[in-house]
């Protein structure tokens, strides 16, 4: 049992599993710091692998996949911000509800076009492939952790340092955070607030558009109604966990990561597998009460 | 050198009904200190608010040396070199100083990247040249008011400002920091920079002006120079008739301590220690003022008090009784009362219409006739009473209390927590923002319940309240009580300053 | 003076009325372009969804079954939506509610007078027990209740699962439609209200639920201050409210009627606990109440409104072979125009042309 916890194939597995959480994680986390609570991720995740399903059933292009879902997702930071920032809606609400439709759009579309309910799988839809990184093979353990992962595993580590490094070494990152600090001082500033929020926006349409990307292309070529099951959910507690920072929300969806890739691992045991579907879950709630257990002075007011 | 640097003609600004700016007209000279007096409410913070480029003006121009600008946002305003330190200050908590003077302004490298580097060389370099010292690397929530005031002028002088307008600079400062603060203001005179001073404080218009003009009700009044004018006329102008804060005092009673204070301590809500084993009383019938630099501790002394806030260690005991851990609800039936610093966000709920705003406490401590049932109509009856007896303008007690002004919510804050019968009042700078006659009359109503032999316990920022109302004086400096003093005639603010500022124990 | 007052709110109403009437009308062009693309034609589905909602008695039975448990679940999220709590686990905390109940009518006998009031309550507390986990996380914790109650919905859907299984023996290898508790006995079962259809007398449990709730906030000191909490928190604190016991009593309260919704489901339709009997029910609830703009009694008349729209999608998938997921989609869409704030968008078209205005005065001179 032990051994299945740390084993090569359950981090692994934690690997693949962590790129759809971290991408859309990362999304979150300039919304976080522009001060933009966006619940309406899950609905961006949803949306956007439907959409990337149907980009690579079209072209039969993997890559082709990757533009539709970004766009969706850019289309769905549209939306929201349209209705947040313009016609100045509860943000919560505006989530709930996206995250509602997104469910029946999505379904009502597959059914439009493929004909289908329940799951799409056709020869059509093609993956991106696993990359193999020669160098890596040098490594052990940690190489084989690491190595031939999908394509877009690699992209989304690649997008967590970019992203950490665009935060905190360039003006945009600046502004951002400017944003969420103190509005008017930005506009004393001269920086246009709704520019920017914009901004935060966007990026988390495209990265929200990836992660979405990755849960049917990354590998298994299918999409099922519904495939987001809380992804959406689960990077927005990991923003927040790390309040913001690329990097500390990439290390908590890398502990929800585990707990799904444990889930995996462990459904083979006598352990009930409803529990087992639960973990990641029940997880993602104790890893918040622990982050908030070292500031619980701060808010006894 | 006195060359005309800004010039502002014929501005007027609406907001809705009401008129904030009504051709109003201005000149600048350069290498001047232009004071801008008046009042809450006459305007001046529009005026600068139009020069500053934030807001547009409804009619009228503005010229900089000579040429005509149009502002469409502060960046316009700051590219002719206009940089206005406001009254809140607009700085960044979680971001550090330098990350704050950057803002909108970024150096940048090679790839777009920002070149803290280079920034922080430019700025140590305007700072030094200016006489300021900012420390560039530390967070703006571990700074000082006084320094970040600092932070805030330097902030304008890197952006390449020559008019710097001070909004209210000294409102948040000890008389040493004011003092600090004029001596950098003649030294950036001397250097060519023209400042533009908003205040109300005519003491120091006085003191440190070159040219007066002075607002009432969005119009101008008076365009002076200080030999021309004093006090008692400048005051004429900006209220129209002669103000005299002559609250009226009586000689009175005080009797036994009706709240001890003993070796309380308090965290802030940053977890670090803002009240140090503080020990005090109140007595029957006193006016106790607390003076002291803005965050030296007094609001979470207060919260602490009140209950808002849990005590780290020492006891209050009010009537004998030890009340440390008791909660707000417990401190109101025992006769608390409380006006806190925040109108807004804590006095009251402005989505809510005047009789659920004057019922708040009083529903706990008085109770309706039913324990369950909401009493409407006593309920209406006791709001109808706060109303007369403290003079708010309301047409109708059942509208929103968000749409009155600022001093007939305070006046509706006081009303609510000076009718309910309480032997205690905590007041937390009841006059903050509100015009000469809302201050004239709370101040009274202060003077008067402390008369009917209710003990008030009286935090202010602005030492002149303090000095006027109070029987005696504590000075809170870094969470410590600095001096405890009885407000006798002799008394002279230049003692108090100094322990404000920690300088005499 | 009196009368311009009274002018006034009436064309306050009129707006409000007018803004609903216009996300109607807004929905129901974005239905029938949605219902065209699918191949079909708008105007038979609309007439499907008349016939399906009201077009005859058993269609109004139907209308009556769904609106019931929206009532019960919008109520339960107003309770939480009005004093500014965000319990969005009225989904998990009904699930609990159901599973408590139909063990309870299943597993006990008794009268009929005792087995339902029972039954109802026992499926509250469970209910209550579940939304206690995020009220005591986020006042102990500070743990965000919106994505704990989240997190919550997705394991309470599968731990209820997980005590069918282990309640009655079942293995994986079970089919699917056989996992279900044990069939409840009928002491504990509400009666049909319409014959042959599902409307029970728990339709009459829902509304009196939301009328308690409206007389809560109107009349009773209590509900004074639960909507002082949502409205100014720190005011409320201030003003002696126990903030801690108002939070936690709000969202036992909140779930403890999800919970009750659960119950009535159990008693009224199902007669037994399927794991995952009910999808979206509780999010049914969240849309009602930000519709209703947290008033129990337009809850009610909302809810009824699902109600017909629900029967109706049934009817219309029937016969015109529309999915009838258009109409949940219509929902969220009816859910998004409706939190519009149009009045501050007024403002800001106002304060636009009054700029553009002067831009084009300051030209002319």
């Amino acid at each position: 049992m032990l051994q299945l916890l740390f084993s090569i194939s359950t981090l692994s597995a934690m690997v693949r599993l962590s790129a759809p959480i971290a991408l859309a994680a990362i999304g979150s986390a300039y919304g976080h710091k522009a001060k933009i609570f966006n619940i309406g991720l899950e609905s961006y995740v949803l949306t956007s692998a439907f959409f990337a399903t149907w980009g690579s059933y079209l072209f039969e292009n993997a890559f082709m996949g990757l533009v539709f879902g970004i766009i969706s997702g850019i289309a769905m930071s549209a939306v929201f911000g349209i209705f947040v920032l313009h016609f100045k809606s509860d943000p919560i609400v505006i989530g709930i509800a996206m995250n509602l439709s997104a469910w029946g759009f999505t379904t009502l579309l597959m059914y439009n076009i493929f004909h289908t309910r329940g799951s799409v799988m056709d020869s059509r839809i093609k993956s991106f492939g696993t990359v193999h990184i020669p160098f890596l093979d040098r490594i052990p353990f940690v190489g084989s952790i690491l190595n031939n992962q999908n394509a877009l595993v690699y992209l989304a580590f690649l997008v967590v340092i970019i992203a950490q490094i665009v935060m905190y070494k360039t003006p945009f990152g600046l502004r951002i955070r400017g944003v969420g600090s103190n509005e008017e001082a930005m506009q004393s500033a001269g920086v246009s607030v709704l520019k920017y929020k914009w901004a935060s926006l966007i990026v988390t349409g495209v990265l929200a558009g990836a992660a979405g990307t990755c849960l049917p292309l990354c590998g298994i070529s299918m999409f099922t109604e519904n495939m987001s099951a809380g992804k959406g959910f689960l990077a927005v507690s990991a923003a927040r966990i790390g309040k913001g920072d690329p990097l500390k929300s990439f290390f908590a969806c890398l502990i929800f990561a585990f707990a799904d890739a444990l889930s995996v691992g462990l459904q083979g045991f006598s352990i009930p597998s409803q529990l087992v579907l639960a973990a990641p879950y029940i997880i993602t709630i104790l890893v918040m009460c622990l982050t908030n257990l070292g500031e619980l002075r701060k808010e006894n007011v | 050198m006195e060359d005309i640097i800004l010039e502002a003609r014929h501005i007027c600004k609406y907001f809705g009904a009401l008129t904030a700016n009504d051709d109003v007209s201005l000149s600048v000279r350069q290498g001047t200190v232009h004071s801008i007096i008046g009042e809450n409410g006459a305007g001046k913070s529009t005026l600068m608010n139009i020069i500053s480029g934030i807001y547009k003006p409804n009619g009228g121009e503005i010229l900089v040396k000579g040429k005509h600008v149009v502002f469409r946002n502060p960046n316009d305003a700051t590219k002719c070199g206009i940089g206005m330190v406001h009254q809140e200050f607009m700085l960044f908590q979680e971001l550090t100083v330098l990350e704050n003077l950057m803002m909108g302004f970024e150096t940048k490298k090679l790839g777009g990247f920002l070149n803290k580097k280079q920034a922080a060389k430019d700025i140590q370099e305007i700072a030094e040249k200016y006489g300021f010292s900012i420390p560039l690397d530390k967070k703006v929530s571990e700074l000082p008011v006084s320094l970040l005031q600092q932070v805030e002028i330097v902030k304008v002088l890197y952006k390449g400002a020559e008019i710097i307008i001070l909004d209210e600079p000294t409102s948040v400062l000890t008389p040493q920091g004011i003092e600090g603060l004029f001596q950098a203001i003649r030294y950036l005179t001397k250097q060519g920079k023209t400042v533009i001073l908003i205040t109300h404080k005519l003491k120091e218009v006085m003191e440190i002006s070159d040219y007066i003009t002075v607002l009432k009700n969005g119009v101008v009044t008076g365009n002076l120079t200080p030999d021309e004018t004093d006090e008692h006329k400048l005051a004429n102008l900006m209220v129209g008739r002669q103000v005299l804060f002559n609250t009226q005092k009586h000689e009175k009673k005080i009797a036994e301590p009706i709240l001890e204070i003993d070796n309380l301590t308090a965290f802030g809500s940053d977890g670090t220690e803002k009240v140090k084993h503080v020990s005090f009383s109140v007595r029957k019938g006193e006016i106790l003022g607390i003076a002291g630099v803005a965050g030296s501790g007094q609001g979470e002394l207060i919260e602490a008090i009140f209950g808002l806030r849990n005590p780290e260690s020492g006891t209050i005991t009010y009537k004998g009784e030890n009340i440390t851990t008791t909660s707000p609800r417990r401190k109101r039936e025992k006769k608390i009362g409380y006006v806190p610093q925040d109108r807004i966000s804590t006095g009251c709920n402005v989505h809510a219409n005047l009789i659920e705003n004057c019922i708040m406490g009083y529903h706990v401590a008085h109770k309706f006739k039913t324990p369950w049932l909401l009493g409407k109509e006593e309920a209406s009856l006791f709001t109808r009473s706060v109303v007369e007896n403290y003079q708010v303008k309301v047409q109708d007690i059942h509208n929103k209390i968000g749409d009155l002004s600022g001093g007939n919510i305070q006046k509706t804050i006081v009303g609510r927590e000076f009718s309910q019968n309480n032997d205690l009042l905590i007041i937390e700078d009841p006059t903050r923002g509100i015009d000469v006659g809302a201050i004239e009359f709370i101040w009274q109503k202060i003077i008067d319940i402390a008369q009917e032999g209710v003990s008030v316990l009286l935090v202010s920022h602005e030492l002149g309240e303090v000095m006027e109302l109070s029987d005696r004086i504590l000075v809170m400096y870094n969470g410590e009580i600095a001096a405890n003093l009885e407000n006798t005639p002799e008394l002279d603010e230049k003692t108090i300053g100094l322990y404000m500022l920690g300088g005499k124990t | 003076m009196k009368i311009r007052k009274k002018l006034k709110i009436s064309q306050t109403a009129r707006l409000e009325i007018l803004k609903y009437f216009v996300s109607a009308l807004l929905v129901m062009v974005i239905g029938a372009i949605i219902i065209l693309s699918q191949g079909n034609s708008p105007l038979e589905a609309l007439n499907a969804m008349i016939i399906g909602s009201v077009g005859s008695p058993s269609a109004i039975g139907t209308t009556i079954r769904w609106a019931t448990p929206s009532i019960i679940t919008g109520i339960a999220a107003v309770i939480a939506f009005k004093s500014g709590i965000w319990n969005c686990g009225i989904e998990g905390q009904m699930y609990f509610g159901a599973f408590a109940a139909a063990i309870a009518g299943s597993a006990i006998t008794l009268p009929r007078f005792l087995h339902i009031p029972v039954c109802l309550i026992i499926g509250g507390l469970a209910g209550m027990a579940f939304a206690f986990i995020p009220a005591i996380l986020k006042l102990k914790l500070n743990v965000n209740e919106l994505i704990c109650t989240l997190m919550l919905n997705y394991a309470a859907n599968l731990f209820t699962e997980y005590l069918v299984f282990k309640y009655m023996g079942f293995d994986a290898s079970e089919l699917a439609d056989a996992i279900a508790t044990p069939d409840m006995h009928s002491t504990a079962r509400l009666s049909v209200i319409i014959p042959k259809t599902s409307a029970t007398t728990a339709f009459f449990i829902a509304i009196g639920i939301a009328v308690v709730i409206y007389l809560l906030y109107r009349y009773t000191v209590k509900g004074y201050e639960l909507k002082q909490v949502g409205e100014n928190l720190r005011f409320s604190k201030y003003g002696g409210i126990n903030y801690k016991r108002t939070f936690i009593m709000i969202f036992l309260l909140s779930g403890f009627i999800s919970g009750v919704c659960g119950g009535t489901e159990m008693t009224g339709t199902f007669g037994k606990f399927r794991p995952a009997f009910a999808t979206n029910l509780g999010w049914d609830g969240v849309m009602i109440a930000s519709i209703a703009k947290n008033n129990p009694l337009a809850v009610i008349f909302i809810s009824i409104i699902w109600g017909m729209l629900k029967a109706g999608s049934f009817q219309m998938e029937r016969t015109t072979s529309t999915n009838r997921l258009v109409v949940m989609v219509l929902q969220s869409v009816f859910v998004l125009l409706v939190a519009i704030d149009y009045e501050a968008l007024f403002k800001h078209f106002k304060e636009k042309r009054q700029i553009r205005m002067l831009r084009i005065q300051k030209e002319e001179v």
